[in-house]
């Protein structure tokens, strides 16, 4: 069972019409405990879901845990429900995760932010700037998104180019690329697309892909065919659609599947499958665990029309 | 009710089946572990009778051998890291004789025991007199490796280790995890290391488990790096040679109290090792113990025995123990 610790909201500010700032703070007094730059937290809603978020603050001596949220249109009701919180609401919170973690080897540490994908880059850059590690930010935005560019450039000073627009960021990257001392570690986060054009450029370059890290920020499900989940041993028979997720489908249907990151990455959700085809879809397995019958149902799905859980 | 000697009671006795099993038998830190004799491991750093004098012994080897405390240089957050948790640790597991205080980057250590008070600012190295692992390594009877995480491995980048069997700091540091357990029988693809490796690089921050691993040796000595070999391998040969005396009390089982941390604000691994020292002529007090310890060396497979070193002294300590 995954630890949840019960946190109060602190204070809330808007940082955009789209973005809220939310800090947490234990319940009782007491410090709130550190965390790796790049770490996520899981705000724990509507009962038993789970939406993740990076921490933005100082991860070596906090003094909350500091999340700063989109407000998505498109149906994720997490987000909306962290947008109406108000300080003094406490809050069930899953402690930080690592999963994007600065290389300590790096000679010099490339950090790319695209619009809400700053969070964890502005983690790695005040983690950066207090060792007195080499590094640089670029922050490609809309015109007008310009969520923690203050902090940004408080942290970075002359380290910090912003490019608004593809054009701009074209620019940037190559000159960075261009100047990038050997040993340099490039990290991205943000939409896939910007996450594709970095490594492409990267590794057009020669950078081996072991210095070439990522983390996408939206948990997109990427469609796939409809299937039955038959859930062992009660013999429960749950359809999936293209568009949703194995998890969100068996939570609806009353299965409770403990999740964290909900990327295929963390390794909570670990399912055994006793029979079908599975697509899988996660970066946590082995290839020896997934020969051993487990899957990650939050990103994976069946390659055949039924598969068999015994959760 | 029978009470037994105090480094008995507390001794963390490794045979808790008839048989052997290399496994990783790894359990979660900081709970008591019951025996027959008493318990042992409520507290992840050993503060027993010998501190002072494993201090003093630890701090004679590094004055005679400075290499036995390294590190490489991107390790400084890590080794930070390090200092934070052992000393908050400490001080919370034992406050009688240990203080921890901090307000944002400023801290203060106390540490009564030896009549220590030191001010100092996280992060900043010019404010503790030597570098950070080494200055809390100086203060705790453990020794401590950190393992760093990337490239999906882990590295021994950092450490000070005077007492830890068979290691050499100045030989290992900067090793992958699998480079340092390459010898050990079973290693290799799928192997029992391989499967630590992978468990280790899961931890959450913050979480803290533990492992024994055992061994045999010829007199008391804590120290037995391969820096120390010329010292003890002389005194191995003299016991293996006496085969008809009582050897009960030069031959100890070594025990290595291990706990396995994931250092909260790096992710860094901190790996201590405690080493426990028991002359066999001890174990035939509590029930069970002579003759778990009997059948576990009798089924022990040959390349285990190879591995552990302790070809020889594992015939002598069944013979001593059942001729009884």
């Amino acid at each position: 069972m995954t630890e949840r610790r019960v946190m109060r909201v602190a204070g809330v500010y808007t940082l955009h019409d789209s973005v809220k700032r939310v800090d947490f703070v234990p319940v009782r007094s007491g410090s709130v405990d550190p965390y790796p730059p790049g770490s996520h937290i899981g705000v724990v809603w509507g009962g038993a879901r789970v939406n993740s978020y990076s921490l933005t603050g100082s991860s070596s001596l906090p003094d909350s845990w500091s999340i700063s949220v989109l407000h998505r249109g498109d149906g994720a009701a997490g987000s909306a429900w962290v947008h109406r919180l108000h300080p003094g609401d406490t809050v069930d919170i899953i402690p930080p995760r690592s999963e994007f973690p600065p290389v300590t080897t790096a000679r010099h540490h490339l950090l790319i932010a695209g619009g809400i994908g700053v969070t964890p880059i502005l983690s790695h850059a005040r983690w950066h700037s207090a060792w007195g590690n080499s590094f640089e930010v670029i922050y490609v935005h809309r015109p007008g998104f310009e969520v923690h560019l203050d902090d940004l450039r408080e942290v970075c000073g002359g380290r910090l180019v912003e490019a608004v627009g593809r054009e701009q960021f074209r620019i940037a990257y190559s000159r960075a690329l261009d100047v990038a001392p050997f040993g340099s570690h490039v990290y991205t986060c943000g939409p896939q697309p910007l996450i594709d054009a970095v490594t492409a450029g990267a590794l057009e370059r020669g950078w081996p892909e072991q210095r070439i890290h990522s983390e996408q920020f939206a948990a997109a499900i990427e469609p796939g065919r409809r299937f039955t989940v038959v859930v062992q041993p009660e013999g429960l028979r749950v359809d999936v659609g293209g568009e949703q997720s194995m998890v969100d489908a068996l939570e609806t249907a009353g299965v409770r599947i403990p999740t964290m990151c909900r990327r295929g990455v963390c390794g909570e959700c670990q399912t055994r499958v006793v029979a079908g085809t599975v697509d899988h879809r996660d970066l946590f397995l082995s290839d020896h665990d997934r020969a051993d019958g487990y899957m990650m149902p939050c990103v994976s799905r069946a390659a055949s029309d039924t598969l068999e859980i015994h959760p | 009710m029978t009470t037994f000697p105090a480094e008995v009671a507390d001794f963390p006795f490794p045979f808790v089946r008839d048989s052997y099993h290399y496994t990783a038998n790894v359990q979660a830190a900081g709970l008591a572990e019951k025996t027959e004799a008493g318990e042992w491991g409520s507290t992840m750093f050993r503060i027993g009778p010998e501190y002072r004098s494993l201090i003093d012994q630890r701090a004679a080897i590094l004055a005679r051998e400075p290499d036995r405390a390294a590190h490489l240089p991107h390790m400084r957050a890590a080794e930070w890291d390090a200092v934070m948790w052992i000393m908050g640790t400490m001080a919370r597991d034992n406050p009688e004789h240990f203080e921890f205080h901090q307000n944002g980057a400023d801290c203060v250590w106390v540490n009564h025991l030896l009549g220590v008070e030191q001010s100092f600012r996280f992060g900043d190295d010019a404010t503790l007199p030597t570098p950070p692992l080494e200055y809390i390594g100086r203060q705790v009877t453990e020794d401590l490796v950190l393992l760093d995480q990337r490239e999906g491995k882990l590295w021994a980048d950092a450490g000070i280790l005077t007492f830890a069997s068979v290691w050499s700091l100045a030989f290992n540091i900067g090793m992958s995890f699998s480079e340092i357990h390459g010898p050990v029988p079973g290693a290799g693809p799928g192997g029992v290391f391989d499967r630590a490796q992978t468990f280790l690089m899961r931890l959450t921050p913050g979480e803290t488990y533990r492992r024994l691993n055992w061994g045999l040796q010829t007199g008391d000595a804590i120290d037995m790096s391969m820096e120390s070999f010329r010292d003890w391998m002389p005194t191995r040969a003299a016991v293996a040679a006496q085969s008809d005396g009582d050897v009960g009390d030069l031959l100890h089982l070594r025990v290595e109290v291990q706990h396995l941390i994931r250092l909260p604000r790096t992710g860094a691994i901190l790996f201590t090792i405690g080493i426990r020292v028991l002359p066999i002529s001890r174990l035939p007090l509590v029930p069970g113990w002579a003759e778990r310890t009997v059948s576990v060396l009798d089924t022990l497979p040959a390349d285990i025995r190879e591995y552990k070193g302790i070809a020889g002294l594992d015939s002598l300590v069944i013979s001593y123990l059942t001729s009884g």
